[in-house]
């Protein structure tokens, strides 16, 4: 195609409405969550933000609330993102140890070992959420970080990236290392770790977003408001709004939804900027 | 950096076999002895078990039988870290992620040397090999020259007992190849650590070593100084391997010592017991003025190189090629030509085990 006004123009217009159609559903949250409970049951959804701000987000990030009335929404964000960080960290590490094995120890399974590593995405948490819920509860780790966080850590999709990377890292450069007088755990750490950063950073953020949106490990696991993540939240904050005989109260749904939104978007914002270092260093 | 003989090391390459996975044979039954900060070379044909014999003495492949000494012990089962080897390899493999500052004294910090003596040892080796102004940037901010200046420095700076070298120069233009392998030898002769250099280039291999070794298909042909396998070649494979342009080889019939070269008869100052040989002429032993005791033979030409004070002749004498290498200056139109060989010049092969026939 040829590069000429019109074209750009064409394109740069597809380009805008899509990106309207994606954010515009998401503004409107935005700006309803800043009216009165009142303005949205009268008027329905609002296109600018209103006065009631600092109100809603205020109360609804400090003050209890949920069926108990003990968990703040700040509570089930810090929950939230400890669970999506350890979900995330715990898979970087767990997939790019468990591809150096494969790949560096060449020992008589590695293959099998892989093969049966990656058939695991056959098995996602919905078809073991029973066993790994019998496991967990005979451990005593239900309502707990480590509960929430631990049976969802094994990544087949990280170890299947990291092997290929691994693979694709030449085999001079371990021999150096070796006559460097490097061992095999300083090999990983100095050396391919470093060289690995950049796809280590993209792993990292697409299970953070992965993490950050569980929910059905979470609600089996917790009974405990104090372990809600704010998925949690949102459901109950919906069903209390539906079943509740007061006036319901849809700018603190919207504003628990709009929280539950800045993490993940702030982690892109912040890795990307690594991704593009990461690239325009080009170190490999 | 001066290093005193006593601290010299000699490896001893003692019946080594070497195969992968149990099939062929790779390397045969090889003994060797490197001396003292000599400086020894490996040439051979692609495949022939070069980078093998490095690795296992590197420690980074296992042998099958025999033993590697260094300074009379074995270290067969000593991991590679542990032997005081360093090893510069045909990529460089620096590390992509370290600046040079970093990958030099990787090595170092490995074996928990102090800090301050790292410093002073990476001030040192940057100042030996002039890559002062490098230390901060990374591999790929490099010059391939200058990677490969860092490589080397990354093997010196431990001040191993033995050197290993695969191919340094291969990836680097003409005009830096020569430049560095000069380099290379300065710092030899500066620092006198015991060397293994494997090249297949023979200009390196004469250039550079105090003694060369000619390796073919895992087996030893020859080991001399760069002398002894230009002019004495032992074998035919290191006649027609060392020497640009190669030396011109024909078979010739043998009668009473007479040969028969394009029909012409020639008698043979050795004693042959075979009824064939071998004749080998390098281009530069071909005379193109009469001389005595010299046969005279007619070649056409097919092709003239002028390489500025030299010319190369391309010919063929009854389809067999012919080289001939003269300073004097050759028309090029020129068809034909006339051209004087002698006896004493020649080198004869037995055409049974291919082994020199000597002179009496
Ligand atoms: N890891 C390996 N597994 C099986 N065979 C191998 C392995 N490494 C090398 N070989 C074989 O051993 C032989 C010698 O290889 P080597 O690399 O030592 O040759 P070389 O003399 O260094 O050649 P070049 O000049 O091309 O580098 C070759 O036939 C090669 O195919
Ligand atoms: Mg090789």
């Amino acid at each position: 195609m040829k590069n000429t006004f019109s074209s750009k123009l064409f394109s740069h217009i597809v380009l805008i409405l899509a990106s309207l159609m994606f954010l515009l559903p998401v503004w409107v949250i935005v700006a309803s969550s800043t009216h009165s409970p009142e303005t949205i049951v009268n008027n329905g959804l609002q296109f600018f933000t209103g006065h009631n701000f600092i109100n809603t987000y205020k109360s609804i990030l400090f003050e209890n609330s949920g069926y108990t009335k003990n968990v703040t929404a700040f509570r089930m964000i810090l929950n939230s993102f400890i669970m999506a960080m350890g979900f995330a960290v715990g898979k970087v590490i767990i997939s790019s140890m468990a591809a150096y094995a494969i790949v560096y120890f060449r020992f008589k399974l590695a293959t099998f070992l892989f093969w049966l590593i990656f058939l695991t995405l056959l098995l996602p948490i919905q078809v073991r959420i029973v066993p790994s819920f019998e496991v967990l509860a005979d451990l005593h780790l239900l309502n707990s970080y480590t509960g929430l966080i631990i049976p969802l850590i094994a990544s087949a999709t990280g170890t299947f990236f990291f092997r290929q990377y691994f693979k694709s890292v030449p085999e001079e450069l371990l021999e150096a290392a070796k006559m460097d007088g490097a061992n095999s755990w300083h090999f990983f750490i100095d050396i391919l770790m470093p060289l690995s950063k950049t796809m280590s950073a993209a792993l990292f953020i697409v299970m953070f977003i992965v993490g950050w949106n569980q929910y059905l490990w979470p609600i089996m696991m917790t009974t405990d408001p104090q372990y809600s993540t704010i998925l949690l939240g949102i459901k109950e904050i919906y069903q209390s709004n539906f079943e509740g005989t007061y006036l319901p109260e849809f700018n603190r749904a919207f504003a628990m939804t709009t929280l539950a939104l800045i993490i993940p978007v702030l982690m892109v914002l912040f890795f990307q900027r690594l991704f593009v270092k990461g690239l325009v260093d080009g170190d490999k | 950096m001066e290093i005193n003989r006593k601290k010299m090391s000699y490896l001893n390459i003692k019946n080594v076999i070497k195969n992968y996975n149990n099939e062929d044979n790779i390397i045969k039954n090889l003994s060797l002895k490197v001396e003292k900060g000599e400086f020894l070379v490996i040439v051979g044909p692609s495949g022939c078990g070069k980078s093998t014999l490095l690795r296992m003495i590197a420690g980074l492949e296992d042998i099958n039988s025999g033993e590697i000494e260094i300074n009379g012990k074995i270290i067969n089962n000593v991991p590679p870290a542990d032997r005081n080897i360093a090893m510069v390899f045909q990529n460089y493999a620096l590390y992509p992620h370290m600046n040079v500052e970093k990958n030099l004294s990787y090595g170092l910090k490995n074996r928990k040397i102090p800090k301050a003596e790292i410093a002073t040892r990476v001030k040192d080796i940057s100042k030996l090999l002039q890559i002062e102004d490098l230390l901060k940037r990374k591999p790929s901010e490099l010059s391939g020259g200058q990677r490969q200046r860092v490589a080397m420095g990354r093997a010196i700076i431990r001040e191993p007992k033995i050197f290993l070298f695969d191919e340094p120069l291969s990836n680097l233009d003409a005009k830096l190849r020569t430049q560095m392998r000069i380099e290379i030898r300065k710092l030899h002769d500066k620092l006198k650590i015991t060397s293994v250099y494997v090249t297949h280039d023979q200009i390196e291999a004469m250039t550079l070593a105090d003694r060369i070794v000619v390796l073919n298909s895992g087996i030893i042909e020859q080991v001399g100084t760069p002398d002894e396998i230009y002019h004495e070649p032992q074998s035919l494979f290191v006649s027609k391997f060392m020497g640009t342009p190669p030396m011109n080889i024909f078979k010739s019939k043998v009668y009473d010592n007479v040969a028969n070269l394009f029909g012409k008869e020639m008698k043979l100052d050795r004693n042959i017991n075979d009824n064939e040989v071998y004749i080998g002429i390098r281009p530069e032993d071909i005379y193109l003025e009469p001389i005595e005791n010299s046969i005279k033979i007619e070649i056409n030409i097919d092709m003239v190189e002028k390489l500025g004070s030299e010319s190369l002749i391309y010919a063929n004498i009854d389809n067999h090629n012919f080289i001939v290498k003269t300073n004097e200056k050759i028309n090029k139109s020129l068809k034909s030509l006339y051209v004087y060989i002698k006896n004493e010049k020649m080198y004869l092969f037995s055409a049974k085990d291919e082994k020199l026939i000597k002179k009496q």
